[in-house]
């Protein structure tokens, strides 16, 4: 009887402990993010969609944008709904004014893509990245030009900052241009101000079999100039070391879209476009048609272009020339030199 | 009730009785474990992520392509050139969250968000986001090949998924003149919980911390 009788202790004892247990647990689940009694989500939401917005932010450090107009607690979809607003509201209200100072609202750009002679560029591609108000990059996926050459893109728009042009011809060695566009004051398309012209490139006059590819080796090229350069640091999506072709123009004949800083003599347009991988040192020999004095220097630049990174890996801005430093007209006055870093195969340009 | 206690003190010094009260926490200790087990169910933990059993099948549809549908399954290609369904993403009872993104050749904003990427599957990964990335076009606008994929994984030294989308099944989620996608899935349900073109990392990050606690 004793045993029995204790039997009935320890189960009221249990059952006491089990319900301060159901207690705790109901108290700790009203503590737990979207366990509050007092918020009763909709029929159709799950309840563990519902958070607190004051959760979010603590926990991201960063305040959705819209934050402050929401209740206490919402559903997820709500704050993603509330960041967007700012850009939904940018694309549903008229453009004037909803841009920020220094934004654009763009929503076309036309244009047309030819070549070196002028005649229009069937099949290329002019692809437009955009940089929108808020610091973020959008890239556009444009159709091929047809016969005409003419480029029209047009999209749902909005604000931006910054609009940068990449123009190749697919699949074929002609040179591939970049252009930073200056943004209209008014209006909400962009015109290009001239054809984009896209080069035909020409192959090496002497291109060392690969062999090693870690080996530096010289190649020279029709116009008077050779580069020296690691196979092994190429790195391109397009083509390959054996593909190496280039052209050298003088600045008028280029037509480029974007001018480097200083008087520009010359440029050289590279295919394919390539990154090439650090440490990328060559060395660049042109001859000197201008008669510049030996030990005079000029300055040498590169265009940044896709994946075009320098020696620290940061990526140089597309369509934009960077200053790569001097090159200097050797003591025969025949050849102007440069060795240095070079951060990609894109353009080069030499100013006084 | 003064019975109960005053019985359980007389028999407090012999040894059944002892005996019996030691049964009797042990039960109170197991029925006390239950609910408390059973209540934690409902947090996220991310220390439970690798034991969490596998899914069997695939969400039932109605499938769409917006925000709050279920996304159907879909097929794509890994570097190795192996197909790779989201099937298998879902089949895994560690992921929670899947953050899927498109990616091509000539997207710089896909350039640039490359890092960003890594750096959420660096830090989030462990604790079931999985991030995925469909490369759907090379740097010449070539539907992309598994070698292509292979080469955007290696050049910006990814070590999330990376798969080629060579049809470009993701066209058919978003404007696709506007890239990069970049969507959350919810993967129990594999309902899409939000997406956006372009990126918009707060908005990410905090939907991820909100689901992956």
């Amino acid at each position: 009887m004793g045993g029995g009788r204790s039997w009935r202790w320890s189960t009221w004892v249990g059952v006491g402990l089990l319900t301060w247990g159901l207690v705790a647990c109901d108290d700790a689940s009203k503590d737990a993010p979207g366990g509050d009694a007092e918020v009763t989500p909709p029929v159709d939401v799950p309840e563990a969609e519902v958070v607190e917005v004051a959760d979010l932010v603590e926990e991201t450090g960063e305040l959705p944008p819209d934050a402050a107009d929401l209740s206490e607690t919402t559903e997820l979809s709500e704050v993603a709904d509330a960041a967007d607003a700012d850009a939904a509201e940018a694309v549903d209200v008229p453009p004037d004014p909803p841009c920020a100072a220094g934004g654009h609202f763009v929503e076309a750009i036309y244009g047309q893509v030819v070549d070196g002679a002028g005649q229009p560029v069937a099949g290329a591609r002019a692809q437009p990245c955009l940089r929108r108000e808020d610091g973020t990059l959008l890239c556009l996926r444009p159709e091929p030009t047809g016969a005409d050459g003419a480029v029209a893109i047009t999209y749902e728009g909005f604000c931006i900052t910054e609009l940068t042009l990449r123009v190749l011809l697919p699949n074929s060695s002609m040179s591939t241009a970049y252009c930073t566009v200056p943004l209209p004051s008014s209006g909400r398309q962009v015109q290009l101000a001239a054809p984009v012209v896209l080069h035909a490139t020409e192959a090496p006059l002497s291109l060392p079999p690969l062999g090693d590819g870690a080996q530096a080796r010289q190649v020279d090229f029709a116009g008077g100039f050779s580069l020296s350069l690691v196979p092994d640091q190429l790195d391109s999506d397009v083509a390959a070391y054996e593909d190496l072709a280039a052209r050298r123009l003088d600045v008028a004949a280029a037509q480029l879209c974007t001018l480097p800083a200083g008087a520009p003599l010359a440029a050289i347009a590279f295919y394919p476009e390539a990154d090439l991988l650090a440490p990328a040192q060559v060395t660049l020999r042109l001859n000197n048609p201008w008669g510049l004095a030996p030990a005079e220097q000029v300055s040498l630049h590169v265009l940044g272009g896709l994946h075009c990174t320098d020696a620290a890996g940061e990526v140089l801005h597309e369509g934009r020339w960077v200053p790569l430093g001097p090159a200097t007209v050797a003591a025969d006055g025949a050849a102007i030199l440069y060795e240095g870093h070079l951060p990609c195969l894109t353009w080069l340009a030499i100013t006084e | 009730m003064t019975r109960l206690f005053s019985g359980f003190w007389a028999g407090l010094g012999t040894g059944r009785v002892l005996r019996c009260w030691g049964r009797a926490l042990w039960l109170a200790a197991l029925l006390l474990l239950a609910p408390l087990v059973s209540c934690d169910e409902g947090a996220l933990d991310p220390e439970d992520s690798s034991l969490a059993p596998p899914r069997e099948g695939y969400p039932a549809g109605p499938y769409g392509t917006s925000e709050g549908a279920v996304m159907a399954d879909a097929t794509f290609v890994n570097p190795d050139g192996s197909a790779f369904s989201l099937r298998e993403l879902y089949a895994d009872g560690a992921n929670k969250l899947i953050l899927l993104s498109t990616a091509a050749g000539w997207c710089t904003a896909c350039i640039e968000e490359a890092p960003k990427l890594q750096q959420w599957h660096e830090s989030h990964g462990e604790r079931g986001l999985a991030v995925v990335v469909a490369y759907f076009e090379d740097a010449s606008f070539n539907p992309a090949t598994a070698e292509s994929a292979g080469r955007w994984q290696t050049r910006h030294q990814l070590s999330h998924r990376v798969v080629a989308d060579p049809s470009f099944l993701m066209a058919g989620y978003y404007d696709a003149r506007l890239t990069p996608l970049n969507m959350i899935i919810e993967v129990e349900t594999m309902e899409i919980l939000w997406m956006t073109t372009g990126w918009d990392g707060a908005t990410a990050e905090a939907i991820i911390r909100a689901k992956i606690r």
